[in-house]
């Protein structure tokens, strides 16, 4: 049984400051650059055709547009299983499960909320 | 500087440019991942596009979509940010893993779709080297699945032994396997005797038993080693199957249950007259006309019996014979048999609707439920898209589709 698809670009895609956005499959998302000095993509970010908007994806490191978006595989009793993204989050420097560390983060904003708003 | 000279230096030109040229033509991100640098967006971030979403099939099944995408290989070069060809990859998962038949759902970029039909093909290539360190070799074309070697261990035991594995173009590697096995097959002993396939590239229909078992069929692979030299595995033969092209409808079908024959229906500029219904033999014979009454084709649908379902289960989904058997395609119109299984992730379908509308599993059904006392039920697609694999998309050319996973 053949199980997904892959949509790719057929050809380079240029970004600079000019140029600084570029359209993903039939207008599902985009991808901005907000700030690029020629060198370091110091922000970037993700737009959907929901009107959704990601973080900030770039820092003053950041020289690729490298990202790993969402979770896909076949979704069976309510997880993701074949999972082709296996790979590329083992892959990551730090983690190879940065789901976790964004729920981390998350929990720590969450608490840190809670004790702000006890100091009040 | 003579004639000759210059004649000599404008050649070297010629071949240095169409070198550095087709170097360029040549990049791609195929088969590989992205940066270990790479920034990750979670679903929670952006649930519309990203998080899980559940769909139902025509028999109100729900299966699970998700979506996504990765970038890899972006650079700074020159003061510009450079993605490669392949390097921004959509990815979607649906219900076309389950079956065929059933109008599975889809989402294709966003937008719901119903799965119809797919051309699969298996990609076949003998005589070559996999060599470590170099970009993994494709099967078919570019963008089909590919071999790559893993390791390479010199002098153990005195036995030179490599591992390698498959890779898809979306860098996903899968199947590790290794030359120490004796003769170095992936699958069953009976592919032995099976002996090897004819031809090369993507051959389509995929001989269906070229396992010798009718369950590899399909979602399988084999390879035959050489040897291991220096230079790399010697491959004799490999396989792996892809797909060539798939169908998908953006609208819902027509839904036509209780057609007795002789009736007439009209779908469109299109009129469909079914001429004939055999319950016994699970065949009925449609005609299809323009609005003058012209006839375009005729075709009888079937053979849709208990048999098919019992004895050639895992034929119905797997066989490219037996598939086509149950629709009348015709430009963009589809009249299909309104086939009422569920194929719970496996080889064939495992549970059967009966005439009150529930599953019931398949030793206990006695009746096909398509046909009823005389009449068909039948489905009416009428606006059918093709959509080609590895070629540019028809909805948005710059860029093209592949399959994810087998």
């Amino acid at each position: 049984m053949m199980t997904g698809l892959a949509i790719e670009n057929t050809e380079t895609i240029i970004l600079d400051s000019k140029n600084s956005t570029c359209d993903g499959p039939r207008g599902l998302f985009k991808i901005v650059v907000d700030d690029f000095d020629g060198e370091v993509i110091r922000s970037w970010h993700i737009e959907d055709m929901y009107g959704e908007k990601s973080r900030n994806l770039g820092d003053a490191q950041c020289k690729s547009l490298d990202t790993i978006v969402g979770e896909v595989g076949l979704y069976f009793g309510g997880h993701v299983m074949t999972n082709v993204y296996g790979q590329a989050l083992k892959n990551l420097k730090g983690t190879n499960n940065p789901k976790d560390v964004y729920r981390l983060i998350q929990e720590n904003k969450r608490l840190k909320a809670i004790i702000e708003a006890d100091k009040e | 500087m003579g004639k000759r000279a210059l004649w000599f230096v404008s050649l070297l030109e010629v071949f240095f440019l169409t070198f550095t040229f087709s170097a360029y033509a040549e990049e791609n991100a195929h088969y590989k991942l992205p940066s270990p640098n790479a920034s990750y967006v979670e679903p929670a971030e952006m649930p519309q596009l990203l998080a899980p979403k559940l769909l139902p099939n025509r028999h109100g099944i729900k299966r699970g979509i998700t979506e996504g995408f990765m970038i890899r290989q972006s650079y700074v070069e020159d003061g510009k940010i450079k993605i490669p060809t392949g390097g921004l990859i959509y990815f979607t998962f649906g219900g076309e893993g389950f079956s065929n038949l059933n109008g599975e759902p889809i989402s294709i970029a966003g937008k719901k779709a119903i799965w119809l039909e797919k051309q699969e093909a298996l990609a076949i290539k003998k005589n070559f080297i996999v060599a470590q360190n170099k970009p993994p070799v494709p099967l078919g074309e570019e963008g089909t699945i590919a071999l790559s070697n893993t390791l390479f261990m010199e002098g153990f035991l005195k036995v030179q032994s490599a591992r390698f594995q498959y890779v898809f173009a979306n860098g996903y590697g899968t199947w590790d396997l290794s030359t120490v096995i004796p003769s170095g097959y992936a699958r069953s002993k009976s592919a032995i005797s099976y002996g090897y396939l004819q031809g090369e590239g993507l051959i389509t229909p995929p001989p269906l038993q070229f396992f010798g078992d009718p369950f590899d069929a399909s979602a399988t692979f084999y390879v035959v080693v050489d040897g291991v030299t220096p230079d790399g595995i010697k491959i004799k033969e490999a396989g792996a199957l892809d797909m060539l092209w798939f169908k998908i409808s953006y609208d819902k079908p027509i839904i036509a249950d209780d057609v007795t024959a002789g009736q007439t229906m009209s779908a469109g500029k299109y009129r469909i007259k079914v001429s004939s219904i055999d319950s016994d033999h699970g065949t009925a014979e449609i005609t299809l006309m323009d609005s003058r009454g012209n006839v375009l084709a005729m075709k009888t649908l079937g053979p849709l019996t208990l048999k098919t379902f019992k004895d050639d289960s895992h034929l119905l989904e797997h066989s490219m014979i037996i598939r086509p058997t149950l629709s009348l395609d015709y430009k963009n119109i589809r009249i299909q048999l309104n086939t009422k299984y569920d194929a719970p992730f496996g080889p064939g379908p495992l549970r059967l609707m009966n005439n009150d509308g529930e599953f019931v599993p398949l030793p206990q059904v006695n009746e096909v439920s398509t046909f009823h006392g005389g009449k068909v039920d039948l489905l009416i697609y009428k606006d059918v898209k093709k959509m080609e694999l590895r070629r540019p998309w028809s909805e948005d050319p710059k860029f093209k589709l592949l399959t994810a996973y087998i």
